[in-house]
């Protein structure tokens, strides 16, 4: 499920005294089962652009398409959009309100073509998924959980809807780095298993070990667009938008310029570890 | 504060704008005692000539001015025919069921209608010269007499200003949990009722725990640092100028003009 | 709870007055129907006393009105008196009526705060535009029929509220046990 915008540009507040362009004629394409992370300085329009995606703003001009279908056009389905599309808020935890945890979780299956028995196998799938015991967790308050715990009740609640693509706003900012890894675990399991990804993080090791392709924001217009390899290895124009590559790369800069032969296009920890192996081996064999 | 597209303020740097704050409050009120006792129609006359001085001098076009009249004149209509035709003093035009309309309620329909218009045309030269800051301030600043018979003026100065501080905040959040839920499946623009009342819950109760969730900070923030509520030294105020007295002469001798010569 | 969180939270519910009905906006045409701005109110009332909920009656609406011109100032003095009688009204029923059941010193606070607030209301408005005769009918249409939907919401909302507050321990639970 491909989703593509065309030359999309946002204006918020249009026509009053406190008029902000977030969007300038951005054009891209996502096919299905990408991983992308999104990143860019703070207000860069970041927040704005995934919520075109996601149909909750409307573009001032310019088209999104999902799957070949404008979704801002008067007769599609908005339904459809929400089945396909999740998208999961910073700070998701601020949006419980229900009185049990499954019902909750169970939210934005209320208009879903689903059977009960289907609604509540996925209830019970997500939590699981996001860590917890079904049969422990099913009838406590959201409300008076922990804010770790709610928040993953939050990305249970996004997950049962099982989204074709899953967007994210920033969704480990806060986490500490266990429960980052833990998060990145699973969507890099949900991306495995066909999901399309969509992630605005602003840490670069995250990217570099995740992420296929790189889309860069700079005030409001996409100035890259590449696959993760390709952009961390210019680390001078990354510079230019206040923004850092990955520790791996960053350590395997510093291995080349100390004249170690290493190749151009490591980004994660594993590719690092690969390098220097090799290099040992190549050591020991002179 | 900027991201908010609502209130009536406009910045400007008119004769009305440079005026101080209780200055305006209290010649508002003045002129609002003076609507109260006007009738005739030199009364009117004299409100009016002010009010259109006012306006000019605020650098308000007519349009802003009567905007907000705009939008209750529903609520004006419903006034004035109440009057008109419920009103039991005066001679009945006729009769019929509970209607009974009558010249001396029509009269006095006319004449409530146009003490609202005039009142909120006021207000709102007020408010859109006077950021809503310096609106509070000037009230609290007006009601510290009320400290020596017991109101916590104090307390109160304090409950408003951590309020003003909070509305920038609780609006993003209100607007982002809006939109989290309506990726979550709410709809919150269908037409239909049903859709519409099953979507307050996942808004409002958000709102409520975020905002509660905040309160329970700040307050724990303040206790922290000593603060036991009680004394407060109130902010120091500025001195009234002399076009500031001239101001409240001018509208308490409007006021004194309504009450006893006409 | 300590006087400077009950202070605190009614600033919130004041803030609320502004902006809850902002929000509603989003819901068309829902200002007039579900009176958003009774809501924090009586939430401040209940939760934190009738002086603080006479507070937050008095300032919730003078706040909404110089921030977004809502209410007119023509309806502003009606609605301050409505409003600090639900308030005044919510924490004195709170402060008087234990049946050891949180949900019915809720809802009999709650009933008797919104029929107070009503009557007054229609008392002050009958007395203040002197209108020979504010017939009950009049009455009656305006703040019972017409708001019926808000009334209904108001009865489901509230004590919802105050129970999701009570399990995230933002406030104590009024029967701990
Ligand atoms: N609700 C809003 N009203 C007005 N301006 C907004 C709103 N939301 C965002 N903006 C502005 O739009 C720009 C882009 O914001 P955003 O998309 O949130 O950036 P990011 O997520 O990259 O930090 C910023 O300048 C921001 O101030
Ligand atoms: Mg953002």
């Amino acid at each position: 499920m491909p989703i593509t915008l065309e030359r999309v540009s946002y204006t918020y507040a249009a026509g009053t005294a406190f008029e902000t362009a977030a969007l300038d004629s951005v054009s891209l394409s996502i096919a299905g089962g990408e991983f992308v992370g999104l990143v860019g300085h703070t207000g860069c329009g970041k927040s704005t652009l995934v919520q075109l995606m996601a149909g909750l703003l409307r573009p001032t001009s310019g088209k999104v398409l999902l799957d070949g279908k404008d979704i801002n056009l008067k007769g599609y389905r908005r339904e459809e959009l929400r089945e396909k599309v999740g998208l999961l808020f910073q700070f998701p935890e601020c949006q419980l309100f229900e009185t049990t945890v499954e019902r909750d979780v169970a939210f934005g299956l209320k208009h879903l073509p689903l059977s009960a028995e289907e609604k509540a196998e996925r209830v019970r799938w997500a939590l699981e998924r996001t860590g917890f015991s079904f049969e422990q967790i099913r009838h406590q308050s959201p409300l008076g959980l922990s804010g770790g715990e709610r928040r993953r009740i939050a990305i249970a609640g996004v997950l049962a809807t099982r989204p074709q693509i899953l967007i994210l706003d920033e969704p480990v900012a806060s986490l500490d780095p266990m429960g980052r890894r833990d998060f990145m675990e699973l969507i890099s399991r949900l991306n495995r298993e066909g999901t399309t990804i969509v992630i605005i993080s602003h840490n670069a090791d995250i990217l570099g070990e995740y992420a296929h392709r790189v889309l860069v924001l700079e005030q409001g217009k996409l100035c890259i667009d590449a696959p993760v390899k390709e952009v961390f290895q210019d680390t001078e124009r990354l510079k230019t938008y206040h923004l850092a590559v990955s520790q791996p790369r960053h350590i395997a800069r510093l291995l080349q310029q100390k004249g170690l032969p290493f190749p151009q296009d490591i980004v994660r920890y594993g590719d690092l570890l690969t390098g220097i192996k090799a290099l040992v081996e190549g050591g020991r064999e002179r | 504060m900027n991201r908010l597209p609502i209130g009536v303020y406009i910045p400007g740097a008119s004769l009305l704008h440079r005026l101080d704050a209780r200055a305006k409050l209290l010649s508002l009120i003045a002129l609002v005692v003076a609507l109260i006792y006007t009738g005739t129609a030199a009364g009117y006359g004299i409100m009016a000539a002010l009010t259109a001085f006012l306006v000019f001098f605020a650098g308000l076009d007519l349009r802003t001015a009567f905007a907000s009249v705009r939008r209750v004149v529903p609520f004006f209509l419903v006034i004035f025919l109440m009057n008109a035709l419920f009103y039991d003093g005066g001679e009945a035009l006729w009769s019929w069921w509970i209607f009974r309309p009558s010249t001396a309620g029509a009269i006095i329909g006319a004449n409530v209608v146009l003490k609202l218009i005039f009142l909120m045309i006021l207000f709102n030269i007020l408010m859109s010269t006077t950021p809503p800051m310096k609106v509070t301030a000037a009230l609290a600043a007006l009601l510290q007499p009320l400290g020596y018979i017991g109101i916590p003026v104090n307390e109160l100065a304090l409950m408003i200003s951590v309020a003003i501080q909070f509305i920038p905040t609780l609006m993003e959040e209100t607007e982002t949990i809006r939109k989290a839920q309506t990726a979550r499946g709410a709809k919150f623009d269908s037409p239909r009722l049903r859709d519409k009342a099953q979507s307050i819950m996942p808004l409002v109760i958000p709102i409520f725990i975020s905002a509660f969730r905040r309160a329970d900070e700040l307050a724990t923030a303040m206790e922290a640092r000593g603060y036991r509520g009680g004394k407060r030294r109130a902010a120091r105020n500025t001195p009234l100028q002399g076009c500031d007295f001239a101001a409240m002469l001018v509208t308490t001798a409007i006021c004194l003009v309504q009450i006893f010569a006409l | 709870m300590t006087e400077v969180k009950k202070a605190i939270i009614t600033a919130v519910c004041m803030a609320l007055c502004v902006v809850l009905p902002l929000a509603f906006h989003a819901v068309p045409n829902a200002g007039s129907i579900y009176l958003p701005m009774h809501i924090p109110v009586l939430l401040c009332g209940l939760i934190c006393g009738w002086g603080y909920g006479l507070a937050c009656g008095i300032v919730g609406p003078l706040l909404s009105s110089l921030f977004t011109g809502m209410p007119p100032a023509a309806v502003l003095p009606a609605m301050v008196i409505e409003l600090a009688v639900y308030g005044v009204i919510a924490g004195l029923g709170m402060l008087l009526i234990r049946t050891k059941k949180v949900s019915a010193d809720l809802y009999i606070s709650l009933v008797l705060a919104m029929l107070t607030g009503r009557v007054v209301a229609g008392a002050t408005r009958a007395l203040i535009f002197a209108v020979g005769e504010t017939t009950m009918a009049t009455w009656a249409t305006s703040y019972f029929i017409t708001s019926l939907p808000g009334i209904v919401i108001q009865l489901i909302l509230i004590p919802a509220i105050v129970i999701a507050l009570e399990r995230a321990r933002l406030i104590p639970r009024r029967y701990p046990g």
